[in-house]
């Protein structure tokens, strides 16, 4: 069953690509890969363009990590600086957004280690805002019921919450492969494991999840 | 199907990519049969339409852009360090067990920084012979044992119905040379002259009539 996330990324063409689960078989017919070749060439340009076509995704993915706020964005600039001082480590074999996204994640992992950050993630915990829809786009509130998008409202926000307490790789492989909507191949490529682990990372966070939200769902 | 296997394989059907057709059906099979998995099926499927509802991305500060260029165009001449590569590719944690081990290999890798480690001493067995008394003074060369050094060592006492042993046990002949080698026997001359340079070294101690030193 679908898990209602799209199965074709909106920045990669139909036709030039292959299905999420398949490996690329001509690496230059990706965009992202002729974009990232020219960065590698020195191009501000085409920095600017990747800049501005992952920056949404990757602060939406530190937000989710470590807290939305000014150190997401600092950090998810950390993570951009880096794929411009690390880009002649980028092979076209792997995905531009497998790349990207685990250079995020390191940067996260790392960010998460540090001890000031607990204190900061309690805090972080009661500064929620409820009005705070960054993070959640209810699709067509008018189409519900205001009871509906109420009961809605305190899903997101609850789901936020819990997403949040979720070990790191945990939470990381969630939003990787359920939000992000990654392969779970490239997910293992991101977190540095095997499939078979990103499943069971996969399975017993949505388990977690579940049973924390129980009566919500 | 167990309802434990249903409840596992319902968050398996999720992804297409993970559940198998027949799994699928199977689980199907049990769903329509069992009221409680059905309402723990909703469940499933409405965290998963709660976790599709979250927007895969965020609207960006326009400033960050420009941090970042600004930050972009002032590294200086794009020089990346391998302690950089290692710090932006290894977890902190990897990189700390390194540092941990390489530190143990020194220390503990090369236990004599003298040069080989001393071959452990053999354990002497037990001397079935009584054990013989080997007098200090035989060792030092002002009182010579008798002028035969490899002859048996001679103790002072011995019971005089028996004979002594010719040969010490080959425990103790092996132990000798440690023996000798201890260095408070190397410097017994200087304890026994101790007497003598201690009159020569003593610092005199004031006595209490002194001026200065009464309480």
């Amino acid at each position: 069953m679908s898990t209602g996330r799209p199965t074709t990324n909106a920045t990669e063409p139909d036709a030039a690509v292959n299905a999420r689960d398949e490996p690329l078989a001509d690496p230059l017919a990706d965009p992202d890969v002729r974009l990232m070749l020219e960065v590698q060439a020195g191009s501000e340009t085409a920095f600017r363009d990747l800049f501005r076509r992952y920056s949404g995704k990757i602060l939406a993915y530190v937000g989710r990590m470590i807290g939305h706020g000014a150190r997401a964005e600092e950090l998810t600039q950390d993570v951009f600086v880096q794929v411009f001082r690390f880009r002649d480590r980028y092979r076209p074999e792997s995905r531009l957004s497998t790349w990207i996204f685990r250079i995020a994640t390191n940067v996260c992992l790392n960010e998460l280690r540090r001890p000031e950050h607990r204190l900061r993630v309690d805090l972080w915990a009661h500064e929620s805002d409820p009005d705070d829809t960054r993070e959640v786009q209810l699709p067509d509130p008018e189409a519900r019921s205001p009871e509906e998008n109420a009961a809605a409202s305190q899903l997101a926000e609850a789901l936020r919450r819990e997403i949040a307490a979720l070990p790191p790789k945990q939470r990381a492989a969630l939003l990787l492969a359920r939000v992000d909507g990654l392969p779970y191949k490239d997910v293992a490529e991101v977190l540095g494991c095997t499939e078979g682990a990103v499943k069971a990372l996969v399975f017993r966070a949505t388990h977690g999840l579940k049973e924390r939200l129980n009566g919500l769902l | 199907m167990q309802c434990t296997t249903a409840r596992t394989m319902m968050i398996s059907s999720l992804d297409d990519r993970t559940a198998s057709e027949l799994e699928r059906r199977a689980l199907a099979a049990h769903l329509d049969a069992c009221a409680a998995c059905r309402a723990e099926h909703e469940r499933t499927h409405r965290l998963a339409r709660a976790l599709a509802e979250l927007a895969p991305e965020v609207p960006v500060p326009p400033a960050l852009e420009g941090e970042v260029l600004r930050r972009v165009r002032g590294l200086d001449g794009d020089v990346v360090t391998w302690a950089e590569r290692l710090r932006a590719w290894l977890p902190a944690p990897v990189l700390a067990a390194g540092a941990v081990a390489t530190i143990l290999f020194v220390v503990v890798g090369d236990r004599d920084p003298m040069g080989e480690a001393p071959e452990p001493l053999a354990r002497p067995r037990a001397i079935e012979t009584p054990p013989t008394r080997v007098a200090t003074a035989t060792m030092r060369p002002d009182r010579a044992a008798p002028a035969d050094t490899n002859g048996p060592v001679r103790t002072a006492q011995h019971d005089g119905d028996e004979q002594p042993p010719t040969d010490p046990p080959a425990e103790l002949a092996a132990t000798l040379p440690l023996l000798l080698d201890l260095p408070i026997l190397r410097n017994m001359e200087k304890l026994e002259n101790y007497e003598s340079i201690e009159d020569l070294t003593r610092v005199d101690e004031p006595t209490t009539d002194e001026p200065g030193t009464s309480g």
